[in-house]
């Protein structure tokens, strides 16, 4: 088998029809020269082509004779230009139209194109250059005045060189592609098989959490007896982890229904200064227990808007978690007000911070916050699914943070989200 | 005394449900199938049915549209307590006529709230 630079071209496949598309004029043949497809041009150059008649049969009606040919197989493997001369000493009329006064030399420049494996090849025919969009009456002209000469004919293989290079880039390109898409299915029957695993895992641990946390707290609300101080201590912790891995089977279930796609905000109007208010309530105490300056500026102007507003809270309160759960000493700062037509909150804390290589990384799934001394804390999840949250609003989330000095996270969110949609 | 069903397949599951209505002083009576769950409130006319969702035999979304049907037992509050968690799961509830739905892990002080509004 040859190497070719050549594009491979079968029957109708999209390489030939470009190639057909690219030299209108090109007849395809195998290497004995027998005739088999040719572009729409070429049979309007030799209306006599027929599949499985010889070219040279065909050159010969039109004046070419065998012996201006040069072509052999040898030839036609070498992949080099073939020139075949076509004088014209007399007026002669082809197809009834086409005519050609005077004394005239015609080149027909061909190249041979590797098609099938080696056993087909191309002779690409060209005139001269055509004009785009050319009409019988333009390709008249053209061959009427058509004086080609060898430079144009060099001039003519380097751009058919170059134009089996695109094709050649082209097949390269469509290959890549396929296997892209192959990639890319199994990719996501991969992430599909995650998801609904990571769904029924979160479904089969509910039904013991059940157990365990509902026999707890029915021991300390006495169900079973008294119990001793010691033991109630015991419980509380018991309650407190169950209720931690509760959170964390939650944040595993929310996310597989975000990568399953299933995902749907519930859209209604509420008061955001409402929302921010219960937010604010409802994770002040974490913040004091710990000994932290919990400011809060809420504009009073914030209004109504659109959205999710459960969705949305979950956001908060994960951002406002975080900054208490990451920072020892000092303060959280939670802003909340309008910018033009969002709603913009911010969460700031004093806490270690998080290196500029971290930021991007932190709303990835599974990724951890380092802190200092290396110690990680918690899943990995809730920056993700929270980003996921603003993003499915149609809003922004992002960090600015310097080490040691702590971090700011900033969301916006438009006031009114439209319908609904499912995540994709 | 007010009577409840616990439609439950889990022994601890039902265990704690039935100490914990008991100790309320609730009439407390159990089915462990969907097919049972039927039978059971059929004969026993509880005043609420607290419905798990994955069952044996057929689920508690058909136990309760087959309860729903039967006239004496169509005004029945059913409180289903599901570890299906989804958004579409919260609706195929409702639109199998239950009256209220609670995600496991369900917490005991939570059921008994949930469960006395429905009684109310």
């Amino acid at each position: 088998m040859i190497p070719s630079p050549y594009a491979t071209a079968e029957p109708g496949n999209e390489t030939e029809t470009l190639l057909f598309e690219l030299f209108p004029f090109i007849i395809v043949t195998d290497a004995s020269l027998t005739v088999h497809r040719w572009g729409r041009l070429a049979s309007v150059l030799a209306p006599e082509l027929e599949p499985e008649r010889s070219l040279l049969e065909v050159f010969e009606l039109h004046g070419v004779r065998r012996d201006d040919t040069r072509i052999d197989p040898a030839t036609w493997r070498s992949s080099r230009p073939i020139v075949l001369k076509h004088r014209q000493h007399t007026e002669r009329v082809l197809r009834g139209q086409l005519q050609f006064h005077g004394d005239h030399t015609l080149y027909f420049l061909g190249w041979p194109v590797v098609t099938r494996a080696d056993d087909l090849v191309s002779l690409g025919i060209k005139l001269k250059e055509i004009p785009p969009h050319n009409n019988l009456s333009d390709l008249l002209l053209v061959l009427r005045n058509s004086q080609l000469t060898l430079a144009d004919a060099d001039q003519l293989t380097q751009k058919a060189r170059e134009r089996s290079r695109e094709l050649e880039a082209l097949n390269e390109r469509l290959r890549g592609e396929a296997e892209l898409v192959r990639a890319r299915q199994a990719a996501e029957a991969a992430s599909d098989a995650k998801s609904r695993f990571l769904s029924h895992v979160s479904h089969e641990l509910r039904t013991p959490m059940n157990a365990i946390l509902g026999y707890s707290e029915m021991l300390v609300d006495g169900y079973y007896g008294a119990i001793p101080q010691t033991a109630a201590s015991v419980l509380e912790r018991m309650q407190v982890n169950g209720r931690h891995l509760l959170d964390l089977i939650n944040k595993i279930l929310d996310m597989s229904v975000i990568e399953a796609g299933q995902l749907t905000l519930s859209i209604a109007r509420y008061d955001f200064r409402a929302t921010c208010q219960k937010v604010v309530a409802a994770t002040e105490g974490l913040a004091t227990q710990k000994g932290l300056v919990f400011v809060t500026k809420i504009d009073p102007e914030l209004g109504e808007v659109t959205g999710d507003e459960l969705r949305v809270t979950q956001v908060m309160i994960n951002l406002i978690g975080n900054a208490i759960k990451f920072t020892s000493t000092g303060s959280v700062t939670v802003i909340a007000r309008r910018d033009s037509g969002n709603v913009l909150i911010e969460i700031s804390d004093t806490g270690p911070g998080i290196a500029p290589q971290d930021q991007a990384r932190i709303f990835k799934d599974f990724q951890q916050v380092r802190l200092p001394g290396g110690v990680t804390v918690g899943a990995g999840l809730g920056l993700s699914i929270a980003s996921k949250i603003v993003a499915l609003h149609g809003g922004t989330m992002g960090v600015e943070s310097t080490i040691g000095e702590g971090s700011t996270f900033r969301v916006t969110l438009p006031i009114s989200v439209p319908e609904s949609e499912p995540t994709q | 005394m007010k009577k409840i069903l616990i439609v439950e397949d889990t022994p601890d599951n039902l265990e704690m449900m039935r100490v914990l209505f008991t100790a309320e002083g609730y009439d407390v009576c159990s089915a462990t199938d969907g097919a049972a769950a039927v039978s059971m409130a059929e004969s026993y006319l509880p005043d609420l049915i607290v419905m798990d969702i994955q069952l044996p035999v057929f689920d508690g979304y058909e136990a309760t549209r087959r309860i729903k049907r039967i006239v004496s037992l169509a005004q029945t509050p059913v409180l289903a307590v599901t570890s299906y968690a989804m958004a579409d799961d919260y609706q195929r509830c409702q639109e199998a006529g239950c009256d209220a739905y609670m995600v496991k892990p369900a917490m005991p002080r939570e059921i008994l709230a949930k469960a006395r509004e429905l009684l109310n």
